[in-house]
Order: C-alpha cells, then structure tokens, then sequence
C-alpha cells in the first residue's frame, strides 16, 4: 500500500479481480466512504437486508482500521462467483489473537466489542490475516442469497 | 426484516474528498411520563456517536436521567452505535437513572437484537 497521498487507480489483479469499487480512506470519512460503497454494492445487485448488512460488516472493517489499524486504510470490492467479495486493510499493529479467538457475543453491558463480531454475523464468510505490520480482512456475501437469519 | 432503504446516496465521485462533512444528528426531546423522551434522527456511527453522548451527558446533567431514545428515525446504527447507548445507559445509571430504546425499526432493530442490545436496553413501561 502506498501512503504518499495521492489516489491512484486501482491495480488490477494478475487473477482479473477487477475491483467494483476501490478506495483509501482515513479517519473522519467513515460515513462518506459507506455511502458510496452501499451505491456500489447496490450497483452490483445485493439488495434489501443483505445490503443492508454487508454495509453494516463492511462498516465496522473500515471503523476498525481508522481506530485501531493506523487511522487509514484501503477498501475494495470485487465480484467472484456469484459472491461479492470484500477487503480491507490497514498498516496498523494488527489484531492480537485473543481478541481474534473470540466468537462469543459480546456482553451487552461491555460497551464495545462488536465491530469485528457483527462484521462476521453479518456475512457469510470472514478471513483475517494479521501481524505487526498490518491487518487485512476478507469478507463476502452471496449474491443470490436468502436473508440471513438473525442468530 | 426490512422494508427502509439504506442509506445509499452516492458520494459523487470515485474518490473521498479530504475532509468529511457529517450531517449531524438531529435530537428532539419531549415529555414522557415519569422520563423524557429523546427522538434521534440521522445515522448513529463512530463519526456521529460523540453528539449522541454529548447530548445524554448535558440532558442527565440538565436532570433528565430517564431517557427514552426514540431510535426510529435513525436510518443506520452500527456497533459505534450500539456502545453510545450502552455508555448512555451508564451515564444515566450514574445519576440513578435509565437510558431505555424505543421505536427500533428494520436495520437498526436488527442490528440492536443481534447484538444483545434489545434485550438489555428495550423501554418496557411499566
């Protein structure tokens, strides 16, 4: 990832995942940057409640990396067999594996936690590669998929 | 289930201008019995939770610490969200009161039972 300031076109993959949507993103513009993503991922034909959710888990990835991941990041959004595919990483210190080795729900009286855990309920596939350097994490959603039901 | 659009208006362009302009939250507040009733409108994030804390603080400092947030106008709440009403809550206890959601429709209702929210922090009157 490069941090010289400057936006520039996307680099397309050697593997043709030629991205629907590419970003870099810092602190303050969270609520933009979810905007034009939802525009993208309704370009891309993910309607109703698994819109609504992908945003949402896409939403906490990029919150994430603005406060714990280096304050920036970059966000990109691919469609890969009928799955819309999406990644965000950060140059941050990375996510110590005790937190990554929770699942559990977060208590409702800890006021906090959830980013990560709702990111994960709210799609239907979630990787997270992690070390001192940075944090990359991997979501998708199916296209053509049912609503999901609440767990 | 969910039948409010996302918000999904488009930013204008392919990149993110520098800085954010975040249309904040609009709070309405009105008597209810035994606590006072706060209407929030807009999207609850991590941009736009500090407002929603900030108005808790000055209401229970103001002595209003029965709260009722009526969350049906918000149109997104994430986990930023979430942990603004948790910490409302807690201010409010701090003071001997509540802080207790009302009104929660399609996304938001979601994503505050999912997370345990509801169950903790639905106004149930009495």
């Amino acid at each position: 990832m490069t941090d010289d300031g400057h936006h520039r076109p996307p680099v397309v993959p050697a593997d043709d995942r030629r991205p629907l949507f590419a970003e870099r993103f810092a602190r303050g513009q969270v609520t933009e940057l979810r905007h034009a993503f939802a525009a993208s991922v309704a370009a891309a034909g993910l309607s109703d409640q698994r819109l609504e959710d992908f945003v949402l888990a896409v939403n906490e990835l990029i919150t994430n990396a603005v406060r714990h991941g280096g304050g920036h990041g970059e966000v990109r959004l691919w469609r890969a067999a009928g799955t819309l595919v999406c990644e965000v990483s950060d140059d941050g210190g990375g996510i110590a594996q005790e937190r990554l080795a929770l699942h559990e729900r977060p208590a409702p009286d800890t006021a906090g936690g959830w980013g990560l855990w709702l990111a994960e309920q709210l799609s239907d596939s979630m990787v997270v590669a992690t070390g001192p350097t940075g944090t990359t994490v991997r979501i998708s959603t199916a296209l053509d998929g049912a609503a999901r039901d609440e767990r | 289930m969910t039948t409010d659009p996302a918000p999904r208006q488009a930013a204008g362009g392919p990149w993110i201008e520098e800085t954010e302009v975040v249309a904040p939250l609009v709070f309405t507040t009105a008597p209810a019995p035994d606590a006072l009733l706060l209407r929030v409108a807009g999207e609850l994030d991590m941009s736009t939770a500090p407002e929603f804390l900030a108005k808790v603080g000055d209401l229970v400092g103001g002595g209003a610490v029965r709260l009722v947030v009526d969350v049906s106008a918000l149109t997104f709440c994430d986990s930023a969200g979430l942990t603004a009403f948790v910490r409302g809550d807690r201010r409010c206890a701090e003071a001997g009161g509540w802080l207790r959601l009302a009104g929660a429709r399609g996304h938001v209702a979601r994503v505050i039972e999912i997370a345990g929210v509801a169950e903790a922090l639905t106004y149930r009157p009495s």
